[in-house]
Order: C-alpha cells, then sequence, then structure tokens
C-alpha cells in the first residue's frame, strides 16, 4: 500500500512540496548568514519604513527596515520545526493510544475510546489557544507540545480500527498463542501494516501543527524573538502593512502557510483514490481515451453500420 | 392477487417448438466488454453472439470472473466505469413492423423510452439495491409514472400495492424503508419492482443468492409463475448450474469471457458438450434429485489479462489436446445448440480429431505431443 | 403519499441516537469545566494573586474583599481546601458568573461575552451554512460526471482555496478591497454612527456592508472541503446498486441525482458540517481578527494581549458549549435525514 501511495501522482507533488519546505528550513539560516549576510534582526537605515523587493532585498524589508528573505528563512525553521514536532508527538500518541485500545480491548478500550471520543469532539484550537495562553512565552518546543498533546483523536480513531482487525487475524492469535509479549507484537508485527496508514497520519500532523502555530503566533501567542510565518504576519498586521500597503511582508509567509495545507490536501486525495479506487483520476483519464478510441472506430466504420431506430 | 406454482413441466420437445415459433426479441452480435484498468484492458466479454427470443428463459452460467454479471449489465446498458461496451451491438426488436433498435449504441436519453417498459433487471443484493432514505412505496411509483405520467400518486401507488401482493408482501409494507423489510422481502419487493411496467425482458442477475435456501425456492417460484402469468423473457445469471437447469428453457455457459456451450437444459442435464459444462454440473448439488458426491473444478479461473494463447478452459480440461493449446475453437451451431469444443463443434474432421485425441491420451504433456 | 405510521419503539431508536450524542456532549463539556478549574492551577505563579495586582495596577484600588474572594476561588487560593474551591467555582458557573474582567475590572466577563458572542454567531453560522451549501450544491454537479472539464478546473482551484488559512486571506482582502479601493469599511460590525436598532434599514444594510469581507473571506476558505467531500461521496455513490437500478429505471437524470444519488452522498457531508462547527469557530474567531470586528475573536485576542484570564477562559467555555451545541443541533437534524437512525426494524 505505501508503494502504491507514493507512486500518485498527487502524492508526489504533496511530498515534493514538504520536502522543499524541510531542506529550506535545514539550510535557510545559513543561507541567510553566509550568502546574505543578513540575520532578521539586523535593520537596513536605507529602508527604514519598509521597502518594496529590489536587488539587496529579494523579498523588500519590513517597516522596521528589516530583511522579509531573511525573516522568510529563519521562520521555515521555526514552522517546520513546530510543524515535525507536533507531528511526532502527535503520531506517537496516536498510535501509543489508538493501537492499544484496539489491541487490549475490554475496559482498557473503553476507557481509551472515550478518550478519543472526548478529544475528537473538542473544539481543540479553544483548547489550544487557553494552554498556550497560559504559558507566557512559550518557546517551539512547548507550543509542540500543546499541538501534538491535543491532535491526536482522528488518527487514534483511525489506528484502533485498523488494529483491531489486525488482532484477529491469524497471525496475531498465533503469537499471542505462544506468549509473546503485547508491546513486541504491536512493535514488530502490527507495526508494518499500519505503516500505509501512518504515513498519511503524519503528514496531516505536520500541516496541522504548522497551521496551529500560525494561528496562534497571529493571535501573539509564542515567543516574539523566534521568528515565524505567523509572528511575520501578526507583525505585518500590527504595525499597519495593510494601511501602509507593505504587501510583500505579509503575501510570502501566508503563501507558504498555502503551500504546506495544499501539500497535504494532495496527499489525502491520492490516498483516497488508493482506499476508493473509483476515484481514481487515472482511471477517469484512461476511460475517456478509451471511449474516444471506440468513437473513432465506430466513426470510421459507421457507413455501413447505421443503427435503425 | 398471489401467484401459483406453475404445475406443468414441457418436454424438451415442446421447448424447443415453443422457441422456435416464438419471435425474436433480442439479437446479440459480436459483443464485447473491456474494463480498463491501469493494468491495460480487461476483455471481460469477448465477440458474444446471443440470440432471444420472446418469453425465453435463457440461463447463463460459469464461475465468477467468466463475465456473466458483466454480459447482463451490458445487456442492461448498466456497465458502471471502468467496464466500458468495446464492440458489438444489441439489436431489439420491438415486434410487429417496427425495426430492430441497436440498444449499444443509444445514448442515455435516447435509452429512456426502454428502460423498465422494454428491459428491466434484478440485481444480486436487494439491500444494496434499493434506496435507504426513500420510503418502498416511492421507489415504485417514481418508475412508474416515469413511464406513464398520466397516472397519479395515488393510482401509481395503488399498483404498486398490487405488484406487492404479487409477490407475497403485504400493501401497507410500502410505507416501510428498505432497512425495516427482511432480506427475503427485500429481494421479492425488487422482482415486483422490476414488473412494475410489464417489461418484455427481466434481466436476472443471480436473484437467490443472498437469500437462505428455502426464500431460493419460494422467490424462484414466483418468479416462474410471474413469468408464466406475463409472459417476459428472462436472463438468469447465476454460477449454480443446477438451478438453471430446472428453471431455463436454454443455457448459456460462459468461460473466460466467451460463450462455450449452449443448448436446453435438457440437453445440457444429460448431454453436455462442453468438459467445463459437465465440470460445472459436478460441483453443484441439483435442486431435486438425490444426494450424490460432488466434485470441484481443478485449477483456477483463468487470468483475463493474460488468457492462453488456445482455449481458455485448456489448462484445466482433462481432455485437452494439442490443438486446445493453439488455437481458440470456434462457438459453432450443433445439433441442439452450439459448442465451442475442439471435440464437439465439428471443427476439426474426424481424422484429425483421432489424432489429436491420441496424442492427448498418449501425452499429458500437451506441448509434447504436438508433432504426432 | 400516506405519512408513516410512527410507532413508539421507531421513536425511541431516534431518540437513543441523540441520547447518546448527548451524553457524549455532556462528558465533554465536563471535561472541559474541569479543565477550567485545573488549568489555572498548574500555571507558573500564583494567576490569584497576579490578577489582584494587575486589577489593582489598572483601578489604583485592590479590589473588594467579595471580588478578591471570587478571583482565588476561580483561580486557586494556597489557602482554602481544593474541594471547596472547586465547589465555590461550579456554584459561581451555575449562576452564570465567569468572574470579572481583570482589564475592564469591574466589568462582568458575562456582560462582555455577552455583547460579542451575537456578532460572532452572526458570522460563525450564516458563513458555515452558506459554505456548506454552495460547497455541497458544487460538489454534488462536479461528482455527478467526474473527471470533466469543470471538474479538473475545479477541484484543484479549490483545493488550493482550502489551503488558505483564513486570517491570511482575510488580510489580503482588507488590504485590496477595503485598504486599496476603499470599496468596504476596513474595521467593525457596524456604522459606528449609527444606533443599533435593528428595524431600522440603514443601520441593517450597515451591518451587510460591513460583514461582506468577513462572510466573503470565511465562505472562500470554508466551502471547499464540503466540495471536495461531497464530490468524492457522489462519485461513491453513483457506483452504488441503487443508483444503478435507478439508471435501469430510465427515470429522468435530475431525479437520479437529487433523489438517488446526491440525497445518500449527502448524509456524510452532514456528519462533517456536524463534526466541524467547533473549526468554523476557530476560523471566525482568527478572521475578527483582521476585520476588527466587536465578537469574541477580537474580545479574546484583546484579553491576550492584556493577559486578561477570566476573559480567555470564559471565551474559550463558551466556544465549546456553542460548539456542542451546534453539533447536537446538526445531530437532530441528522436524524431527519436519515430515516436508519430514527426508526427500527
Amino acid at each position: 500500500m505505501l508503494k502504491r501511495f507514493l507512486l500518485i501522482g498527487k502524492v508526489q507533488i504533496g511530498l515534493a512540496i514538504i520536502a522543499v519546505f524541510t531542506l529550506v528550513a535545514i539550510f535557510g539560516p545559513w543561507f541567510s548568514s553566509t550568502v546574505l549576510a543578513m540575520s532578521p534582526q539586523d535593520v537596513d537605515y536605507q529602508h527604514l519604513t519598509g521597502g518594496p523587493p529590489d536587488s539587496t532585498h529579494w523579498l523588500g524589508t519590513t517597516s522596521q527596515g528589516q530583511d522579509v528573505l531573511s525573516w522568510m528563512l529563519h521562520g521555515t525553521r521555526t514552522s517546520m520545526l513546530v510543524g515535525f514536532a507536533s507531528a511526532i508527538i502527535g503520531t506517537v500518541l496516536t498510535i501509543v493510544i489508538g493501537a492499544w485500545a484496539g489491541f487490549s480491548g475490554g475496559l482498557a478500550d473503553k476507557i481509551l475510546n472515550g478518550a478519543i471520543l472526548v478529544f475528537g469532539n473538542f473544539p481543540t484550537f479553544a483548547l489550544l489557544f487557553i494552554v498556550a495562553a497560559a504559558f507566557q512565552n512559550a518557546n517551539w518546543l512547548l507550543v509542540s507540545i500543546v499541538i501534538g498533546g491535543i491532535e491526536w483523536s482522528g488518527g487514534a480513531r483511525q489506528i484502533r480500527a485498523q488494529t483491531m482487525s489486525l488482532r484477529g487475524r491469524d497471525f496475531t492469535t498465533a503469537l499471542r498463542t505462544v506468549g509473546e509479549s503485547r508491546a513486541r507484537i504491536i512493535l514488530v508485527e502490527v507495526m508494518p501494516h499500519l505503516l500505509g496508514v501512518i504515513s498519511p497520519l503524519f503528514l496531516g500532523l505536520i500541516a496541522a501543527g504548522v497551521n496551529q502555530q500560525a494561528a496562534l503566533a497571529f493571535l501573539g501567542i509564542g515567543n516574539p524573538s523566534e521568528p515565524s510565518w505567523g509572528l511575520m504576519i501578526n507583525w505585518a498586521m500590527t504595525q499597519n502593512a495593510l494601511f501602509r500597503g507593505l504587501w510583500w511582508w505579509f503575501v510570502p509567509p501566508g503563501l507558504a502557510l498555502c503551500l504546506i495545507g495544499f501539500a497535504t490536501t494532495m496527499v489525502n486525495f491520492g490516498l483516497d483514490e488508493i482506499t476508493n479506487p473509483t476515484l481514481s483520476s487515472k482511471r477517469m483519464k484512461l476511460m475517456r481515451i478509451f471511449l474516444r478510441d471506440k468513437a473513432r472506430r465506430t466513426a470510421a466504420q459507421a457507413p455501413q453500420e447505421v443503427a435503425v431506430r | 392477487m398471489t401467484l401459483t406454482v406453475p404445475q406443468n413441466k414441457e418436454t424438451e420437445a415442446q421447448i424447443l417448438d415453443r422457441l422456435d415459433r416464438s419471435p425474436i426479441l433480442l439479437d446479440v452480435r459480436g459483443l464485447s466488454v473491456d474494463y480498463v484498468t491501469e493494468a491495460g484492458n480487461i476483455r471481460a466479454c469477448d465477440e458474444i453472439e446471443l440470440t432471444l427470443k420472446r418469453g425465453e428463459i435463457l440461463g447463463v452460467a460459469g464461475e465468477s470472473a467468466s463475465g456473466k454479471s458483466t454480459l447482463l449489465n451490458a445487456l442492461g446498458r448498466l456497465q458502471r466505469m471502468p467496464a466500458a461496451t468495446s464492440a458489438g451491438s444489441i439489436w431489439y426488436h420491438p415486434g410487429g413492423d417496427e425495426p430492430p433498435v441497436d440498444l449499444a449504441v443509444l445514448d442515455e436519453e435516447e435509452l429512456a423510452p426502454y428502460r423498465w417498459t422494454k428491459v428491466s433487471v434484478v440485481m444480486q443484493s436487494a439491500m444494496a439495491s434499493l434506496n435507504p432514505v426513500i420510503r418502498l412505496g416511492e421507489q415504485f411509483t417514481d418508475v412508474i409514472r416515469t413511464h406513464d405520467p398520466r397516472l397519479g400518486e395515488k393510482e401509481a401507488l395503488a399498483q404498486a400495492g398490487d405488484l406487492l401482493t404479487m409477490v407475497g408482501i403485504s400493501r401497507d409494507r410500502l410505507t416501510a424503508f428498505p432497512f425495516q423489510l427482511s432480506g427475503g422481502m427485500q429481494q421479492r419487493a425488487l422482482i415486483a419492482l422490476s414488473l412494475a411496467c410489464d417489461p418484455d425482458l427481466v434481466l436476472m442477475d443471480e436473484p437467490t443468492t443472498a437469500v437462505d435456501v428455502v426464500m431460493q425456492r419460494q422467490i424462484l417460484d414466483q418468479v416462474l409463475a410471474a413469468q408464466e402469468r406475463l409472459g417476459f423473457a428472462v436472463v438468469f445469471v447465476t454460477h449454480d448450474l443446477s438451478l438453471l437447469l430446472e428453471i431455463s428453457d436454454r443455457i448459456a455457459i460462459m468461460y473466460g469471457g466467451k460463450i462455450v456451450e449452449v443448448g436446453t437444459a435438457a440437453r445440457l442435464h444429460h448431454d453436455a458438450k462442453h468438459p467445463y459444462t459437465r465440470a460445472l454440473r459436478r460441483a453443484f448439488p441439483p435442486l431435486s434429485e438425490p444426494v450424490r458426491r460432488l466434485s470441484g473444478i481443478p485449477g483456477s479461473p483463468p487470468d483475463l489479462l493474460d488468457l492462453p494463447s488456445g482455449c481458455a478452459f485448456a489448462p484445466r480440461c482433462e481432455l485437452a489436446m494439442p490443438v486446445c493449446h493453439e488455437r481458440p475453437p470456434e462457438l459453432r451451431e450443433i445439433p441442439q445448440g452450439r459448442s465451442a469444443c475442439f471435440i464437439t463443434n465439428g471443427e476439426l474432421d474426424e481424422a484429425e480429431r483421432a489424432r489429436q485425441q491420441a496424442a492427448a491420451s498418449g501425452d499429458h504433456a500437451p506441448e509434447g505431443g504436438e508433432s504426432a | 403519499m400516506r405519512r408513516p405510521r410512527r410507532t413508539w419503539t421507531g421513536r425511541l431508536a431516534g431518540l437513543s441516537f441523540l441520547g447518546q450524542r448527548l451524553a457524549l456532549y455532556a462528558v465533554v463539556a465536563i471535561a472541559s469545566v474541569l479543565l477550567n478549574f485545573i488549568l489555572p492551577r498548574f500555571m507558573p505563579g500564583d494567576p490569584a494573586t497576579q490578577m489582584i495586582r494587575e486589577i489593582t495596577n489598572r483601578t489604583g484600588a485592590p479590589p473588594s474583599g467579595y471580588q478578591t474572594r471570587l478571583i482565588k476561588a476561580r483561580y486557586g487560593d494556597p489557602d482554602r481546601p481544593l474541594a471547596l474551591q472547586f465547589w465555590d467555582y461550579i456554584s459561581q458557573l451555575f449562576k452564570g458568573d465567569l468572574g470579572v474582567s481583570a482589564q475592564y475590572y469591574p466589568i462582568t466577563v458575562t456582560e462582555m461575552i455577552g455583547k460579542a458572542l451575537p456578532w460572532t454567531l452572526y458570522l460563525a453560522i450564516f458563513s458555515t451554512i452558506l459554505g456548506w451549501i454552495v460547497g455541497t450544491y458544487l460538489g454534488a454537479r462536479l461528482g455527478w460526471k467526474p473527471g470533466r472539464r469543470l471538474d479538473a478546473i475545479v477541484t484543484p482551484v479549490s483545493m488550493f482555496f482550502s489551503s488558505i488559512p483564513a486570517f491570511w486571506l482575510g488580510l489580503l482582502i482588507v488590504w485590496y478591497f477595503a485598504y486599496t479601493h476603499g470599496w468596504f469599511p476596513n474595521q467593525g460590525a457596524y456604522d459606528n454612527s449609527l444606533d443599533i436598532d435593528l428595524l431600522s434599514p440603514s443601520f441593517l444594510l450597515s451591518v451587510l456592508h460591513h460583514g461582506a469581507l468577513p462572510f466573503f473571506t470565511l465562505i472562500i476558505v470554508g466551502f471547499a472541503r464540503w466540495l471536495f467531500s461531497m464530490r468524492n461521496m457522489m462519485i461513491t455513490t453513483v457506483n452504488e446498486d441503487y443508483v444503478q437500478l435507478a439508471r435501469a429505471k430510465g427515470l429522468a437524470q435530475n431525479r437520479i441525482r437529487n433523489r438517488y444519488a446526491a440525497r445518500n452522498a449527502l448524509l456524510p457531508n452532514f456528519t462533517g458540517l456536524a463534526q466541524s462547527m467547533g473549526g468554523a469557530l476557530t476560523a471566525v474567531i482568527l478572521a475578527e481578527t483582521v476585520f476588527i470586528y466587536p465578537g469574541i475573536g477580537s474580545l479574546l485576542t484583546g484579553a491576550q494581549a492584556a493577559r486578561d484570564y477570566p476573559i480567555m477562559q470564559g471565551v474559550m467555555l463558551m466556544v465549546i458549549f456553542a460548539s456542542l451545541l451546534f453539533n447536537f443541533i446538526a445531530d437532530s437534524v441528522y436524524v431527519l435525514l436519515d430515516p436508519r437512525t430514527r426508526e427500527a426494524n
């Protein structure tokens, strides 16, 4: 399933976008300091009121004369860090809770499933906001822990269902009879079967993490000394970038958020096409070609075979 | 009015005579259906030739993946993605002086007047075939009123009630939702629904597979009784050959997307010409015969993406001759039907057939005996 | 057609479905109330003392003895047993008392929320429903005949739309339509020179004029997900046997599409709507901040900037309760849409 998943064009586009942002997150700050020789805090006194993109400031400057590209490069690191960290935390919780509930059954399952249901019906952002706001100037790790700690219920429900079906299969029953420990069965035997479910979940959680962090930073929650996409938009708004028309300040971070969201939508769409072949756009295309060719063939032999009505 | 089970059984000669006198209803010529997939096009029905007379009950039998349900859907112009009719024609003869119509080339709009009033269907799973969120009554009245717009809702509902009563379901179930009916009731309701517009032909796709044996008997009796009274033709698809032997006038056997044998039920019963037909017959218990040992068919159905170059059944056939692996046999006319087996279809002359058979019995690895 | 006979067992089946949902929401509500109680007690420092200091700073005088006791009951009091604190907290909550704002002392949180909530509900309800209708309708059209040119254009485009963060799109829209062209006001919910009068046409007109940009933003961001889910559900449903049978029956295409395919494809989309109310409120809260719309969102961001914890907590409770209420309303409508939840076999 994982292989088929990776072969779909939409999935490849989605993964490529995430890969590009990951690379920027890793090498961006280095590029900013060596090639551009700038940091987000540097102030260009020639452009104190914010200037449009030019040859020194490829993406323009903020109203304080700071370089927008440098902000973007560093901001990508924070945003992707939160994305990955919260996705890792969320995925681990998803797997542990989902697989545990699905595998143990009985009372443990009842309690865990109850927790999954309750968390699934929580408006997560309200919870996120209040918890994150409780810590002043929360750094990226704390924000990631809070996001990851809240965004696991949807995935856990899927994993639980999958594990329950795997639990009933012969090979797990056999392993239990020979006395393999539950943790080992889950980790070594069941987990490989769940990879097809987990990998898109993980990607979805990255995007969710990036977006939640952006929303929090936009509302002013988080550490103001850590540049991030959300913080850029927040500063642009609070410092009247709209009024002054400094569009180059708030357009790039928003576009980056859109692309991350777009990437996960693509991946999820691709996933739908695997689990539900009737949605496959490749098949629709093949069908169109087939019908067109058939129409041509019949048109070629039409003169002698006209349908009588 | 409820139906009574028909008591009079025709002899084979009577059936043949009746079919002979009956006008043609459907003439299928070279019908091919492909499944369009990423792995390539799969030909599920290959050059099907069939003639159906008015009032005839034609059984179509075969294993799963033999193309029988695909054929049925193609006849009703009901293929869904990824199946598509790739060639051939389905000539419908309206009767009287009207010229025949090729249903295969009509578009959805042109087909509308033929649907349900001429050709209706009963699908395999009644549960899945009834719209789960609208009441049974509306599922009857919408089709009745579509094809007879003069009728009011009340009259249509009264008709629907009559149809339900005919299959032994109380009229007040019209207000029920499908999930409120038992499985057997749903199936009977579906059969009643198929008769709503007095069709010339009812296509039945394993209508009794999903119900238990007692219900199966009851449903079959009702279908036969209704058929006797209303005179519609039936194409009845199932994997259960024994069942077909009891109810059909003629039976077509499908294998690997092709028809391999056609004959009256009586002839297939005692003198099947194709080894596959005999194998299929041994695999199912007859409904009304003493218990005997059953045997499965060795091997598995052919891979339609990778059909053998010769007869598709040859790899599983204990009588396969060298020629069977070289080229596919033709479906030829034989006395009392048609056959697509080199042993019986007369394609090989007497001497050639003897030589081939000798080669086959001499060496069971068929390729080895080619030069004999 | 005759009206169905409703039996007692039939009614009970529908009620038991709603009962289960209600029980779940009750648990969520209790959990959020508990969380509201526990969180400030786990916060670093002593929030109650901080808050009293804050109020003293702002107003120049410490809050009254009664208010001090209430604040301590709500945000933790090292001198009082936890059980008693909890009792105080719960009994206040049942009286509808959410405490006083630290920022605007002595105005109560209930009053602040009471002023802001109608605007947020107005935005949230109409934008969600409109977005859902637009998305579901378009999705049903596209999914009926997928793979055609319209589908090939609209689906990827709306895929991109759905990925736009509401607050950022709001920013672009305000910048372009309000600041650059001045076609729409850049902030507020109505013209401040007018009195609030729901019967005055000029007031209503100004509400519509001020609401246009927020609505536009929320609908653009919101409709796309309904479009996908409806489109995909429609494609799946069109392949169902009952739609095939409807085709075989020769019914009019419109009827097959609406009464057979879309009618069934609608059900999961409706469940989605019920589950999305919390998310919808989030988008509204973020968008309000951009449009400086006097709703819950603006209240929340203001409170966050001023560290007005009573407001933040009150808003969080309100948002959770409101989304649970909407979920329940949607569940009840679902019972009407799907007879299988309503009537027993």
